[in-house]
């Protein structure tokens, strides 16, 4: 099986500081991939560099078998990714309604949008003309994840999902996100919380210091998590 | 009720276009975050095309009018829209309210110079309403003009499609969300540029509407009077809170009716002739008061890291050296230079005077002030009525005032440095006492009053900016809720009042002082018949009238004092809680802080150091009138240039008065009599010399986007190197040869250009030399020898240093085998 999307060698960092090296990895459509680490290991750096925000100082970023390295977020977007970056996945002073807009594209009616949206969060269709900084954090993930699902695509990138919220609401969250990848669409999920994280994973990685120090089965990963964490 | 009617339609005919104007504002600042100050000017600036192309004899001229209005509005609008955020706007991401809104005052005052420059002449432009004058229908006996209904089929279908647009459809909801988070959009596959760029030109369409209509409803085309109309409409965005539209276009109909109906009533002014000027400032009330009434929005942190400002504070030591600097410099310079250059630097240094209020407000507090010249304007006045002046008589009740001002003075700001209880009781009576006995002895104005007062005493300075210093808290008070953009647009409010109400004042007001008598009442006639002579001060058996020498050395000490005055400020508790204000006003709440009275007393003071200032800088010129120097827009141009030159910075105050006051019609001056001596080049000289006079200072406030700490900061960067002590001896050096060079121009060996030719070089080689010091030695002293060819490559510089700090004798052989491996 092609991967959808393949980080080559990557090096990359801001401005004088590298962050990333040498790091590798691959998203197979209908594939859950977890990374996982210790704060400032890198991890949100990497998802950066999937979505285009960062170009690499070297290395590739391959997408459906083409190399689309220098591509700027909105090319990467229009080519199927879709992102929820870390903690601001929606626009806090639009109303619910106007967020979904936001991620019509040409050919999908928002209403078709709309209504999705409204048949996998009931809470969310109550709040419509609601401005979406006005929801709940729950509510504000929920809105992130619709909007991201809305436009179909074919790369999930999701940035600590599970930050801030309940247990039980994750769990609702990852629920969606499996179904979501049983589709075939190819995910990366980032995350601090590793349990619930690899219940659901197919691959997991682990990275620390820039470095993907593990990838396998989620059971192996487990077991050396605890080694990653306490050093 | 036919005048009703008739009033009614041309309330809501004006208020229409402000309507239009101000949706245009609103649909750039909520797709862009900025307050788009070049509104007004850009709609001007239409106008004035709009005109060219139609009625002009010259280019353009004749043009049908459908043409031209496509032209206008549909292409060059347009492209001044994009070309706006393309060149300016765009570079403002991640930085300070301050610098958001100076860089928008400098492209409004880019567009006057312009404007100013193309359409040079007195000559008279008007432009007729659309199918002429005559076009009109009735309803019952009132006439309306095919103009007028043109306007209001024109707001409302304006009003329809702009809501259509920004909330129903892809475009008009991504410009939103560009405001939001402009990265996620570009995750989402937008393009924030492009969006940002659609919203620029459509609210340049907006305001070049709006010109184009107003401008047959003025007797003639006028720069600052047509921006100032379209200006009028920011009232009308505020209503609107900056993004409800309707409510935003409700506001342009209630402030146009407002000021329809307050024609009607007071006769188009006749009634109350004190008023009458109230006819253009009414809009400009009620911003003031929409802002005050509005419910704000809740204290926000500020992301101090997302800031590319940074201010650093300097020493006390290091303060009071360089004011000692300073004054010897100027002191120095006044030996060498004419009476005009001497002039011209008073000029500048009391216009950084009045901008140190600036640094203090603005640059410490982090308080946007629009109106730093209308509290200068009012200092020089007080100074007039009160100290010079030939209407207000003074007397007991006039030493009681004073006093009473300077115990409201003290309880107010007093208690800001730590004077509490007993102590602050003392203080303040220590203070009345001290201007009591200044005003009543010193310069004995007891009994008659001093009409016939040949100078400005140093009462006259005090009095200045104790009353300054009560109007500002009179401000203050109401606006101390406002923060950011509103407490900036509540001061620009003020500026255009006190521009209009108060320079262009001509009757006699009457006040009754409460407490002392009918024949104490206060008459004053504020602004005489537009002009106001204010002498210079003579103290100490100086007479600053005659030696401009002794005035410019007098402002240049009083600017020092200020300033380490300031610096001393900054740097005690009080200074500290500014900054903490000015970092995060949330945080402070929650602290516990009392920010009212925090806000209070920096205003107070704030004003109190522009009221001296201002009268300093009236005494200096001797004579001031309604439209020079303390206009709104000579302010907005000295605030720029403060920001420019750094506005937390007293350097920065330094800059931007003397640029202000000097740079600029220097370089004028000097293209002007170039193009004088060599008539062949004259358009190019010509060319250069309008471009100084009327787009420097603009151009100036645009280019600051690429350096928000200020200029002046940059410039001392560059001199800091000479701190080091190995550069002592470049300081001393320099010093030295440029102090020579003064020598031989004092004793008249050469003239003022060789004086200038010979120093400056040798000022600016002084950094660079001591740059190229520097890095010598750090390179011989910083590389441990251990870590060569692995930290670094090895050099023959380096071999050679090896060398001779282990004193062997320098080996060709191995050089040579190094270069063979190579
Ligand atoms: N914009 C930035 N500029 C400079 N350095 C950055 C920037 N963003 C992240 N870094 C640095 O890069 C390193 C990796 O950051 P990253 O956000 O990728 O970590 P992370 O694994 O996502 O951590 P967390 O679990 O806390 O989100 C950190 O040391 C961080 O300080
Ligand atoms: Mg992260």
């Amino acid at each position: 099986m092609t991967p959808l999307l393949s980080l080559h060698r990557i090096n990359a960092g801001y401005a004088e500081i590298p962050v990333l090296h040498d790091v590798s990895l691959s998203l197979y459509p209908g594939k859950i991939y977890a990374l996982l680490g210790p704060n400032g290991g890198g991890k949100s750096t990497t998802l950066k560099v999937c979505s285009g925000q960062l170009t690499p100082t070297s290395g590739d970023l391959i997408i459906a078998g083409k190399p689309m390295t220098k591509s700027n977020p909105s090319t990467l977007a229009r080519a199927g990714i879709c992102t929820i970056p870390e903690g601001k996945g929606i626009f806090p002073n639009l109303t619910v309604r106007d967020n979904l807009i936001m991620m019509s594209k040409s050919g999908i009616p928002s209403e078709d949008i709309e209504e999705v949206a409204y048949q996998r969060f009931p809470q969310l269709s109550s709040r419509a003309r609601q401005t979406a900084g006005t929801l709940s954090g729950g509510e504000q993930q929920m809105l992130a994840m619709t909007r991201a699902l809305a436009t179909n695509p074919a790369i999930l990138l999701l940035d600590e999902l599970s930050m801030g919220l309940a247990p039980l609401i994750v769990g609702q969250l990852y629920e969606i996100v499996k179904q979501v990848a049983s589709g075939g669409v190819a995910i990366l999920i980032v995350e601090q919380f590793a349990r619930t994280a690899l219940e659901i994973a197919d691959t997991a990685g682990i990275m620390l210091n820039g470095r993907l120090v593990n990838e396998g089965r989620p059971e192996s990963i487990q077991k050396d998590l605890k080694h990653a964490y306490l050093g | 009720m036919t005048e009703f009617l008739t009033f009614t339609v041309v309330g809501l005919a004006t208020g229409a276009i402000y309507s239009i104007a101000s949706a245009g504002l609103v649909v750039t600042y909520t797709t862009s975050g900025i307050f788009n100050f070049a509104h007004g000017a850009i709609g001007m600036f239409s106008a004035f095309l709009y005109w060219q192309l139609r009625w002009d004899e010259g280019w353009g001229g004749f043009w049908p009018a459908p043409i031209a209005l496509v032209f206008v509005l549909f292409i060059a609008a347009p492209i001044i829209g994009i070309l706006l955020q393309l060149i300016v706007m765009r570079g403002l991401e991640g930085t300070s309210e301050t610098t958001k809104l100076v860089i928008p005052i400098a492209v409004m005052l880019a567009f006057i110079g312009i404007t100013n420059w193309v359409w040079q002449g007195a000559e008279q432009r008007i432009p007729k309403p659309f199918f002429g004058r005559n076009a009109k229908w009735s309803i019952g006996d009132a006439y309306i003009t095919w103009h007028q209904t043109i306007i209001v089929i024109a707001a409302i279908g304006l009003a329809i499609a702009l809501r259509f647009l920004l909330f129903n459809t892809k475009i008009g909801v991504t410009m939103r969300a560009v405001v939001d988070n402009p990265e996620l959009v570009e995750l989402n596959g937008g393009r924030p540029n492009r969006s940002a760029m659609q919203s620029w030109a459509i609210g340049s369409i907006m305001a070049a509407i709006a010109g184009v209509l107003i401008s047959p409803l003025l007797g003639g085309l006028g720069v600052l009077a047509l921006t100032l109309l379209v200006v009028n409409a920011y009232a009308a965005a505020i209503f609107g809170r900056l993004k409800n539209l309707p409510l935003t276009f409700i506001g342009g109909l209630v402030i146009g009716l407002s000021v329809s109906y307050w024609n009607w009533i007071s006769k188009t002014g006749q009634k109350w002739p004190w008023l009458s000027e109230l006819r253009t400032t009414l809009p400009i009330v009620i911003l003031f008061c929409v802002l005050l009434l509005l419910p704000q929005d809740r204290l926000r942190g500020n992301r101090p890291e997302s800031l590319r400002e940074q201010f650093r504070v300097p020493s006390i030591r290091a303060t009071i050296l360089w004011s000692f600097a300073l004054v010897s410099i100027i002191s120095g310079l006044s030996l060498i230079i004419s009476s005009k250059w001497e002039a011209l630097l008073t000029r500048g240094l009391t216009m950084a005077i009045i901008g140190l209020s600036m640094v203090l407000l603005t640059g410490y507090a982090g308080e946007l002030n629009l109106a730093p010249l209308a509290f200068a304007g009012i200092g020089a006045i007080a100074a007039f009525q009160f100290d010079v002046g030939s209407t207000v008589e003074t007397g007991p009740g006039f030493a009681t005032l004073a006093t009473l001002l300077a115990v409201g003075f003290g309880f107010l700001v007093f208690p800001a440095f730590g004077l509490v209880k007993r102590r602050l009781f003392i203080a303040v009576t220590a203070f009345s006492l001290f201007v009591f006995i200044l005003v009543v002895f010193f310069d004995g104005t007891t009994g008659t009053g001093i009409a016939s007062r040949e100078s400005m005493s140093l009462s006259g300075l005090v009095v200045a900016a104790l009353i300054t210093a009560s109007v500002g808290a009179t401000v203050a008070l109401p606006a101390i809720r406002l923060r950011g953009l509103y407490l900036a647009l509540a001061t620009f409010a003020f500026a255009i009042f006190v521009d209009k109400m108060v320079y262009k004042q001509r009757e006699t007001l009457t006040f009754d002082i409460p407490l002392i008598g009918d024949s104490e009442d206060l008459s004053i006639n504020l602004f005489n018949n537009g002009a106001l002579n204010i002498p210079r001060p003579k103290f100490w058996g100086i007479d600053f009238g005659e030696k401009q020498w002794a005035m410019l050395i007098f402002v240049s000490i009083i600017f020092c004092c200020i300033s380490v005055a300031l610096i001393q400020l900054r740097k005690s508790s009080y200074g500290r809680q500014l900054t903490a204000m000015k970092d995060s006003p949330a945080a402070c709440a929650t602290l516990g802080m009392n920010m009212r009275r925090l806000k209070l007393s920096v205003f107070t003071l704030a004003a109190a150091i522009a009221g001296f200032g201002g009268a300093l800088h009236a005494s200096n010129l001797r004579t001031i009138q309604e439209d020079y120097p303390f206009t709104i827009w000579e302010g907005l141009a000295l605030f720029m240039l403060t920001v420019v030159g750094g506005i937390g910075y007293i350097s920065g105050a330094l800059f931007g008065g003397i640029i202000y006051a000097c740079a600029f019609i220097v370089m004028g001056d000097f293209w002007g009599k170039l193009a004088e001596d060599w008539r062949s080049f004259d358009w190019l000289f010509t060319f250069l010399q309008d471009f100084f006079l009327l787009l420097g200072p603009a151009l100036a406030g645009i280019g600051l986007g690429r350096n928000p700490s200020g200029v002046a900061s940059q410039i001392f960067d560059g001199f800091r190197i000479l701190r080091k002590r190995e550069n002592k001896g470049i300081i001393g050096i320099g010093s030295l040869l440029i102090a020579f060079s003064w020598f031989l121009r004092v004793i008249d060996v050469y003239n003022g250009w060789i004086f200038i030719m010979t120093s400056l070089p040798i000022l600016f080689l002084m950094p660079l030399l001591g740059d190229a010091n520097t890095r010598d030695r750090d390179q011989s002293k910083d590389k441990s020898i251990e870590m060569a060819g692995i930290d670094f490559q090895f050099s023959d510089e380096f071999i050679s240093f090896i060398d001779k700090e282990l004193s062997i004798p320098s080996n060709p052989m191995w050089k040579e085998s190094r270069n063979n491996d190579e």
